[in-house]
């Protein structure tokens, strides 16, 4: 959600207010993610550029028994000014060991990806997230933030039981109001197979209201219901690591229903500090889709990943994106994102 | 045969034992807990998990995470199989996501360590074998001792 620069001077009290004495029994700490970025590309509209990514400024507090709090902010340009995005601002409280509930704005907890990096370029393998979990400001197709309230379990029992359960405001809504009296549900859950592989399922249901915007920027012209179901499988092995999502969305009303198709793949093989991969992304939507344009797009994406520090990560990467609508871009891609 | 294999690093260390059973000591990593800990054997998998956060408990208690941290390196990359940079992205991770748990808490002096651990069920760390007391229980690691043959924890060693 976009506010003015007036959110910018909140966040910076925020920010200060961590470096004042705590309360008694807090633990507040500051962390930042940021990432430069240059890019090459064959498509005359793109010049080649530096650009600035994600300034991302990360919260977390224990407020005392049971209680923690988290926020994360990013400040990003946006038609031609910094604005501050406040992208998670959730409120944990642990009810039994590993399981808590969460009220706020949050990651959505679909699939593995959104809710494993966020926004810290640092933390994820390649460049840029996949394509079906682009944020909605850049054109994604999932609802990746939920403001709602949920029950969250972390490392349950031997098989580490990962599981969310969220009612939330569905899309088109705001972070203060929704837009129908319906509730979105997300429900995810996942569990090792061992110590380096985890599988899990997510599904997610809203009601979608006419008026709202669809991510190439038309306005939905009647009400429908969103349904999204899809598998996960993740790998982090010594050498190898491996991530799979599969995700099947259907927007649909009593008359008729359309499904779209959303995927990735990713692999990569480390040595030493040198993490070579390669990823490839597919969204594919049908003809008539109430809430996405009908396009076939698949990405190609090859690179190499040096994790010069556990701070500090350098990435290069070729992009091919292969789209029935838009045609075939090729880009160049480095990146070098740090926290601190 | 636990009591025995508890009883062996002691003897190492008092007398400078190294009989034809007994592999050098020097380059073996030891995993230790606490003698109040109920936990004798590990796998290099339950040792993976814990020191990425994977798991919290430890033999029924909250699992407490140390590293001797000037062997930091030589214990994460053998036994674990990654950098200590992969460990401590992990934990920036962890606490990114609100996934709770706290990252190994580093010591510099070998006595320390073994204070801090013999101190707490949850507690386990690493140190080499052959500064190792009697104040904790050195864990055999998917069913081997620091001075067997088959120990897979050793300095530049594959396992």
């Amino acid at each position: 959600m976009k506010h003015t620069r007036t959110g910018a001077w909140l966040v910076t009290a925020l920010w200060l207010s961590g470096m004042v004495a705590p309360a008694s029994g807090q633990q507040t700490s500051i962390r930042g993610f940021a990432d430069v970025t240059f890019r090459v590309s064959d498509d005359d509209a793109e010049n080649s550029s530096f650009q600035l990514g994600q300034y991302d400024l990360f919260f977390s507090s224990r407020l005392g028994e049971g209680w923690r709090f988290l926020a994360e902010t990013v400040f990003e340009y946006d038609g031609g000014s910094f604005i501050v995005d406040v992208e998670r601002v959730q409120i944990h409280y642990a009810v039994a060991p590993g399981i808590s509930l969460v009220a706020g704005k949050q990651h959505t907890p679909i699939g593995y990806w959104n809710t494993e990096y966020h926004h810290g370029s640092l933390l994820q393998p390649t460049i840029q997230r996949p394509s079906m979990y682009l944020f909605e400001d850049e054109g994604g197709v999932l609802p990746i933030h939920t403001m709602g309230l949920g029950i969250s379990g972390r490392g349950i029992g031997k098989q580490s039981l990962k599981f969310d359960v969220l009612l939330g405001n569905g899309i088109g809504s705001s972070p203060v109001e929704d837009n129908n009296g319906d509730k979105s549900v997300t429900v995810s859950v996942s569990s090792r197979l061992h110590s380096s592989a985890r599988v899990g399922v997510s599904a997610y249901t809203t009601a979608v209201t006419a008026g709202v915007a669809a991510p190439d920027g038309h306005e939905v012209e009647e009400n429908f219901r969103q349904s999204i179901l899809g598998p996960t499988v993740v790998y982090d092995g010594r050498r190898l690591e491996m991530r799979a999502e599969y995700l099947r969305i259907w927007n649909g009303t009593d008359a008729r229903t359309t499904a779209t198709n959303a995927l990735y793949a990713y692999l990569g093989i480390r040595s030493g500090r040198l993490v070579t991969y390669g990823r490839f992304d597919r969204i594919a939507s049908e003809l008539g889709d109430l809430y996405f344009e009908n396009d076939e797009s698949n990405q190609y994406v090859v690179g190499a990943r040096w994790d010069a520090s556990a701070l500090s990560v350098l990435k290069f990467e070729f992009q091919t994106t292969v789209s029935d609508l838009r045609g075939t871009t090729r880009r160049m891609v480095g990146q070098v994102a740090v926290s601190f | 045969v636990h009591l025995v294999f508890r009883m062996i690093p002691s003897l190492v260390l008092s007398f400078g034992l190294t009989s034809t059973n007994v592999y050098p000591a020097s380059g073996q990593m030891a995993v230790v807990v606490s003698l109040s800990s109920d936990v004798q054997d590990i796998t290099l998998a339950e040792l993976t998990d814990l020191y990425l956060g994977g798991t919290s408990d430890l033999g029924g208690h909250t699992v407490r995470l140390t590293e001797f941290s000037p062997k930091r390196y030589q214990f994460y990359t053998v036994a674990l199989g990654r950098l200590p940079a992969q460990i401590d992205r992990n934990w920036i991770g962890r606490e990114f996501r609100g996934d709770g748990g706290s990252p190994p808490k580093g010591f510099v002096d070998v006595g320390e360590l073994l204070k801090s651990i013999a101190a707490d069920p949850g507690a386990i760390g690493f140190v080499p074998f052959n500064e190792v007391d009697e104040s904790v229980r050195v864990l055999s690691v998917e069913g081997f001792m620091p001075n067997q043959p088959e120990y897979q924890i050793q300095e530049g060693g594959a396992s």
